[in-house]
């Protein structure tokens, strides 16, 4: 009996051994914490989405134009064309003879067929990050986003501001309390960690370059 | 890979010194490929990523990947099927076929040859991280490359696998070279199945895109440019959207608040859909990419283009008994075997070796290895399709005058005397290009990962009079180098003479068309496209674009191995 206590107390150590061995080699393989992706998430191609055509648009009427009125600011113009628009070879859209020899983006199809859809690619999420961060750094930019978020960068943040800037960027959308509270809750740290001008900054940069607003 | 290498593999990823070797953005990489592959330990074999190098035209192949008597079987000559010359009087006036054996394998003559080597990185196991080291100041100036040496051509020959007797069953450039890709009605692509086996920031890449077809099943997307005849750097070019552009100021606040940022922009995600989600996944590949820095695009590319350009003005200039050694080419009345560009257009240069001059190069060649090479490093992309069609400079004289010109790879009309001399010039520049891209991959850790493609739209129906040569669809071939392949293999039946009811007068001999298989469901059928794609799909672990198609190998302890039997040289009565 003793016997068999030991053996089995035995085997137990081993088998702890050896998932303290496992544990040790699962530690020395396990990856740090990753990004919750969706990797192969279905099939996409068919969704509608912005091409640089409509992003142009869209970006300029929240950096470059107050009450519909087109604003003189050249920085912000310069700034949507050169990211945006001139680069159909990532962000789709029609490619016009001699506007750009290398439209990356299958815009022609071997029937000849023009395809003016776009699909997203790092490349062009890197082009809107290049973008919304060249237009946010400047504070006149951003000033005019904020007007057309019925406030200015002087004004201090509220949920239904975060809303309102919630509603230009996602062309009317509502967004749900969930949504209002988690932007909220980030301006709200960036501002007391920087300053309100800041966190006006990087709330409208978080809406820039989340992802939703570009699905048709 | 076995779950022991994986785990190897895993620990010197996560190993202190590799891991602070890697910049960000590859750390980054490895971390969500470890997560792939420990998702993946139930799987049996983990997906390899694909380079395809396309030759659009479809060239001569008997010289050196289309193995047409792999176990020396005797066969009945062709005018045009050729890889060597024969010496009168001491000046190569007309050609044969002949065999190198290696590991029992007859290869083409030219497998006999030597190619040219490149130095290896003193300090650095690829140019990216020498760049680094430069910018950090540990090495004092960017490298430069050189040539090192040479090595025996077979040893290519060790990872080499000859997938050969394939019918493409389309004799139309543009439709067949779209079948490399993608076979008519599949949902989809080679290059999409293996993009979706990855989550690689740029999924798939196509250089000078001849009917490329791209089709995933997750909605990724690919990345077209159009090289040929440019200097364009394509590195910078695909990753030019990466680089930094915002100021000082707003990256040190853009630090201090990036990870409440990122789970932000996480939570905003997960309210966005299945392509909220992807478009999501393409902004932390891209926000990494950009934290990351690139180094510097432009010395990288050059590094890279001198190297494998050095590689292939080297290999021009290696001595190729047969081929070189001798002035090549008749004195005195030049016949059709001597026809250029046009039937009674003959070449004048008096020795053909004068074709090749210092200039001369394999047009897109070096770009294209260079941007394989950088991006499969780096772990940028999983599959690229890469274009090379042409000579460049060919220095030709006929008609009277001489000229500089660019030579395309659809040689009807090219008699099988500058055919012999400039094709095996082309394929020692290529193979030269293919042996340090695969030195490179494996110095890397990445060549058992990583599987290489070449082909052309089908291969060529020779004239037996050496006039030139017309598309053979029945006598397609493609050549494939992998880890997983113990080389040199051939897999594949052929007719020892070519049978066409239209076409047996003009094309008689041996050539490598496509013999009925009666193994399994092919039923006395020949293999075609369609097997083909599924071939390359199961040495590369993903999922056939072309399910119904069986493939023509099997996987044997981790080795590929015909599924068809020993290839054969069938004789036909």
């Amino acid at each position: 009996m003793i016997l068999r206590l030991l053996s089995l107390i035995s085997f137990v150590l081993f088998v702890c051994s050896c998932i303290e061995v496992n544990e040790e080699e699962s530690k020395s393989v396990a990856p740090p914490p990753t990004p919750n992706v969706v990797s192969n998430a279905g099939p996409l191609q068919k969704a509608p989405f912005m091409d640089r055509e409509i992003m142009k648009s869209h970006l300029k009427n929240i950096f470059t134009s107050v009450n519909g009125q087109a604003s003189t600011d050249a920085n912000a113009i310069s700034i949507i064309d050169a990211e945006i628009y001139k680069s159909s070879n990532y962000l789709g859209g029609p490619c016009f003879q001699n506007e750009d020899r290398n439209c990356a983006i299958s815009t022609r199809q071997a029937d000849g067929l023009l395809n003016y859809t776009v699909s997203s690619s790092a490349p062009a999420e890197a082009l809107k990050i290049r973008a919304c961060q060249r237009l946010v750094e400047l504070d006149g930019i951003l000033n005019i986003a904020t007007i057309n978020m019925g406030t200015n960068i002087s004004q201090p943040l509220t949920s239904q501001a975060v809303s309102s800037a919630y509603q230009v960027f996602y062309r009317s959308k509502t967004a749900d309390i969930e949504t209002v509270n988690a932007l909220f809750t980030f301006a709200l740290g960036v501002e007391s960690r920087l300053n309100r001008t800041d966190a006006w900054r990087f709330l409208i940069y978080s809406l820039c370059v989340s992802s939703g607003w570009q699905v048709l | 890979m076995s779950d022991n290498h994986r785990r190897s593999f895993l620990k010197q990823a996560f190993a202190g010194a590799a891991v602070s070797a890697l910049n960000p953005y590859q750390a980054f990489v490895e971390r969500t490929l470890s997560s792939l592959i420990t998702q993946s330990f139930a799987q049996s074999a983990s997906p390899k990523k694909l380079i395809y190098f396309h030759s659009s035209g479809a060239p001569p192949r008997w010289m050196f990947d289309q193995v047409l008597n792999s176990n020396g079987e005797a066969l009945i000559a062709n005018g045009n099927v050729a890889n060597k010359f024969i010496e009168s009087s001491g000046r190569y006036v007309d050609t044969t076929y002949a065999t190198h054996q290696y590991k029992g394998i007859h290869l083409p003559h030219m497998w006999s040859y030597q190619i040219p080597v490149s130095a290896k990185l003193n300090s650095a196991s690829n140019i990216t991280q020498a760049c680094q080291q430069q910018a950090s100041g540990s090495i004092s100036s960017f490298p430069t490359p050189s040539i090192a040496g040479r090595v025996p051509l077979t040893k290519l020959a060790d990872n080499f696998l000859c997938l050969r007797g394939l019918d493409t069953r389309d004799a139309s450039h543009e439709s067949a070279l779209a079948k490399q890709f993608q076979m008519p009605g599949a949902a989809l692509s080679l290059s999409g199945v293996v993009a979706d086996a990855f989550n690689s920031p740029i999924s798939a890449i196509s250089i000078n895109p001849n009917q490329y077809r791209f089709s995933s099943s997750a909605g990724k997307t690919h990345v077209e440019l159009n090289s040929s005849g440019s200097t364009l750097n394509l590195i910078s070019k695909i990753m030019n959207p990466f680089q930094k552009v915002a100021g000082a100021s707003f990256r040190t606040k853009y630090a201090l608040v990036r990870e409440d940022l990122n789970n932000l922009l996480n939570s905003l995600d997960s309210k966005s859909g299945p392509l909220g989600q992807s478009i999501g996944l393409n902004r932390k590949y891209a926000e990494e990419l950009i934290q990351a820095g690139l180094c510097d695009l432009n010395s990288q590319w050059n590094y890279l283009v001198n190297k494998y350009k050095q590689l292939i003005t080297a290999s021009f200039q290696m001595s190729m008994p047969g081929i070189n050694d001798l002035a090549v080419g008749a004195t005195g009345a030049r016949d059709q075997k001597y026809d250029w560009v046009s039937a009674g257009t003959r070449i004048d240069n008096s020795d053909l070796r004068t074709l090749i001059n210092s200039n001369m190069s394999v047009g897109q060649l070096a770009e294209s290895c260079a941007l394989a090479e950088y991006m499969i490093v780096n772990n940028y992309s999983s599959s690229l399709a890469l274009n090379f069609t042409y000579l460049e400079r060919v220095n030709a004289t006929y008609n009277g005058s001489s000229q500089i010109q660019n030579t395309g790879l659809d040689m009807h009309f090219y008699g099988v005397m500058p055919v012999t001399y400039l094709m095996t010039q082309f394929y020692m520049g290529f193979s030269s290009c293919l042996y340090e891209l695969i030195s490179v991959l494996k110095t890397n850790n990445l060549f058992n990962d990583t599987a290489i493609v070449y082909s052309g739209e089908f291969n060529r129906s020779p004239r037996n009079d050496g006039s030139g040569s017309d598309h053979a669809d029945k006598s397609h071939s493609v050549s494939i180098w992998s880890g997983a392949v113990n080389g040199p293999k051939v897999i594949g039946n052929v007719v020892n003479q070519s049978y066409d009811v239209n076409t047996r007068k003009t094309y008689g001999g041996s050539w490598g068309e496509a013999a009925k298989l009666n193994i399994g469901a092919f039923n006395n059928e020949v293999a075609d496209g369609g097997n083909a794609l599924s071939t390359i799909a199961n040495i590369l672990n993903v999922p056939s674009p072309n399910p119904f198609s069986p493939s023509l190998v099997t996987s044997q302890n981790g080795q590929i191995v015909s599924a068809i039997g020993d290839a054969k040289v069938e004789n036909i009565s």
